[in-house]
């Protein structure tokens, strides 16, 4: 008996996670590494970095799975929580390890052909972004670049692109949503 | 074996997530299961599926031939392309080879995404769809709509350009076919012997699954002058030869079983290496019960004894990794001498009847750049129109801003953008750029105020698949000063 469904969203897999399920995360981490990896390498200097910031942000994403509402694309969330790994290991100047602390994840340690990897992998993710974000209208993909990309607040944006914060806020949900349905993928 | 550390973070917050379904369980028993502690190398990562992704299709019934069109072991899943350029449906090639562990033939087809490019992807084909028998996560992200989870094998149905066994794109030549490319997928236990065993990482008390099978996946183009080509095993046996068909580029296609030794004394070698660092740092668990600090501690002493060790073994890895490589390709031409076109021992080299795109390189001509610095925004936005035409041809363009870093005004350094989207001549193309990261840790949050910055646009051609296909004309310069 052939069964075809459609795969699960963000939201979903997320909602599986808090509740244990760790196929949920593999389905979420495969969809979302290599757009996490390269928001990450495009930040910092060295793909150790990116590789450290990304193993916290998925760490993080299992941490706080359980506060996650769906007020929004979960896609935002994952973005969100990168950002602030991003921004807590900036202002530190150390790369964070509260979430892997937390899980008591042990070290992965990297060679030359895994940084290969981690740069293969953000040369994957920046280029299906590339190619998810040409495909928005340009309003809604200049919101979605300075939210997610540039990490401007939202009344910066509205500022910049002549319109209200909330319109600046739906441009982004949309942009989010579609860019989610782009990128909705399995990776090897 | 090939193990990546993304599936070791994978597989370390699997099990954390699963740790967390058990609100049944005591904080003792908890605390226990955390004790698992496992210490992962990274080993040298190979092109193709991994030992985790395919040993964990575990005892799946497995599709034996004659039996494919109606066998109720097979769930079948859809994975959605990332590419969403791609142009027009897929054309499936009429090749096709036997599954050497009896599961759905094997093709490749191909299909275009614009700019005179075409993309190749190998899969399986099963009820006439295209796709790959995939591993058991696949299966158990589904388990209840249909009631419990089923022992199905998974065939994962795959969108043009899902990335999953690679795909390979550049120019089209000729008919429209991708030439000169060549693919290879290493399958791991790809009968999925025993569940029962630990997966990449292996879990404490669960010995790691034994490698009992693999299949090499190797496919490519050879143009339209190849006429056959003859897959190599590793001790150098000649195995089948196929027949190639111009009109579909030269395309091959081989899905062989080779022998698992290498792959074996491989994972054997990995897992004295893991010993090797249990022995030594055999007080983790205890620490991580008791003491934090101490537990950070020796955390930090076990990175720098595991890199050490690293390095210390990467001749071995180097060694183990070769030796799962040496499957090779030879190829005959017509008008032109036999020779290897992939695996070791092969040269790179236009084919023949394949013309060289060398002489395509265009002159672009000079423009003009301007650079609007919008201190408000902490970009700058790069304008120009396109001297050439971004169509067919394999170009781009490379925007570079250097100058100092940030409020210190530190060493001067370069940032740069690529613009690669399908542009007309005379198109006016905008690039946006943000302040240069400065070093790992510290970004620079503005540009050194009243310092000058240069802005370069330069056209880029590099083609992997055309050796010496290569050029970099700058188009423009200018510069802009910081406010």
């Amino acid at each position: 008996m052939m069964s075809l469904r459609r795969p699960p969203t963000d939201a979903a897999l997320v909602a599986r996670i808090a509740a244990g399920d760790p196929d949920a995360f593999s389905v979420l981490y495969r969809r979302h590494l290599d757009g996490v990896v390269a928001f990450h390498r495009r930040r910092v200097a060295s793909p150790e970095q990116a590789f450290d910031l990304a193993a916290e942000t998925f760490a993080a994403i299992v941490t706080s799975a359980g506060d996650y509402r769906a007020d929004g694309p979960a896609v935002g969330w994952i973005y969100g929580i990168a950002r602030n790994k991003l921004r807590e290991s900036l202002r530190r100047s150390r790369i964070e390890e509260t979430a892997r602390a937390k899980l008591t994840l042990e070290p992965v340690v990297l060679d030359d052909a895994a940084l290969e990897l981690v740069e293969a992998r953000a040369d994957a993710g920046d280029e299906q972004l590339r190619r998810a974000l040409a495909d928005l209208p340009a309003g809604t993909r200049d919101a979605v670049l300075a939210r997610i990309g540039d990490e401007d607040d939202y009344g910066v944006i509205a500022a910049r692109l002549g319109c209200s914060e909330q319109v600046v806020r739906k441009r982004v949900q949309r942009g989010l949503a579609t860019l989610r349905a782009g990128l909705d993928q399995e990776t090897p | 074996m090939t193990v990546d550390p993304f599936q070791d973070l994978e597989q370390q917050l699997r099990a954390r997530v699963a740790e967390r379904r058990a609100p049944q369980r005591t904080r003792w028993q908890a605390l226990r299961a955390k004790r698992s502690w496992q210490i992962f190398l990274t080993v040298i990562a190979a092109g193709g599926v991994t030992t985790g992704a395919l040993a964990a299709t575990g005892n799946l019934p497995i599709l034996r031939s004659g039996d494919r069109d109606s066998d109720p072991n097979y769930m079948v899943l859809t994975a959605p392309g990332i590419d969403v350029a791609a142009t027009a449906k897929p054309t499936l090639l009429p090749l096709r080879v036997r599954d050497p562990q009896g599961g759905p033939p094997w093709a490749v087809r191909t299909f275009p995404i614009g700019r005179g490019r075409v993309c190749a992807q190998a899969g399986q084909l099963y009820e006439g769809r295209f796709g790959v028998v995939t591993q058991v996560v696949n299966r158990q992200i589904e388990p209840s709509a249909n009631g419990p989870a089923p022992a199905k094998t998974v065939f994962q149905e795959l969108a043009p350009s899902a990335v999953m066994l690679g795909v390979r794109c550049g120019a089209a030549r000729g008919g429209g076919q991708l030439v000169a490319a060549n693919r290879v997928s290493r399958i791991i236990n790809p009968d999925g012997t025993d569940l029962r065993c630990g997966n990449t990482p292996p879990q404490r008390g669960v010995p790691p699954c034994p490698i009992t099978a693999v299949t090499v996946v190797r496919w490519g183009f050879l143009g339209p002058r190849a006429n056959t080509a003859t897959f190599v095993e590793p001790g150098g046996r000649r195995g089948p030869t196929q027949q190639l068909d111009p009109r579909t580029g030269g395309a091959y296609l081989f899905a062989e079983s080779v022998d698992p030794t290498p792959f074996r004394e491989s994972q054997r070698f990995e897992r004295t290496v893991r010993e090797q660092i249990r022995t030594r740092f055999p007080d983790l668990d205890a620490h991580r019960r008791s003491d934090s600090r101490q537990l950070r501690e020796r955390m930090r002493e076990l990175r720098a004894y595991t890199r050490a060790l690293s390095e210390k073994v990467r001749p071995q890895r180097r060694a183990n990794w070769r030796a799962q490589q040496a499957e090779a390709v030879d190829a005959t031409f017509t008008g032109a001498a036999p020779r290897r076109v992939a695996g070791p021992g092969s040269k790179g080299g236009p084919l023949p009847g394949v013309a060289p795109v060398t002489t395509s390189i265009p002159k672009v001509a000079p423009a003009k750049i301007s650079a609007t610095f919008r201190g408000r925004q902490r970009a700058v936005e790069v304008r120009f129109a396109s001297p050439v035409a971004l169509d067919a041809h394999p170009g781009s363009y490379a925007v570079s801003v250097r100058g100092p870093l940030g409020g210190a005004c530190g060493k001067a350094r370069s940032s740069q953008a690529d613009y690669a989207r399908e542009t007309a001549a005379g198109e006016v193309i905008v690039v946006r750029l943000r302040p240069i990261t400065a070093t790992p840790l510290r970004r620079v949050p503005t540009w050194c105020q009243g310092a000058r910055y240069e802005v370069k646009v330069r056209h880029v051609v590099r083609n992997s698949n055309t050796p010496g296909l290569r050029s970099e004309q700058l188009v423009g310069r200018t510069e802009f000063e910081a406010g």
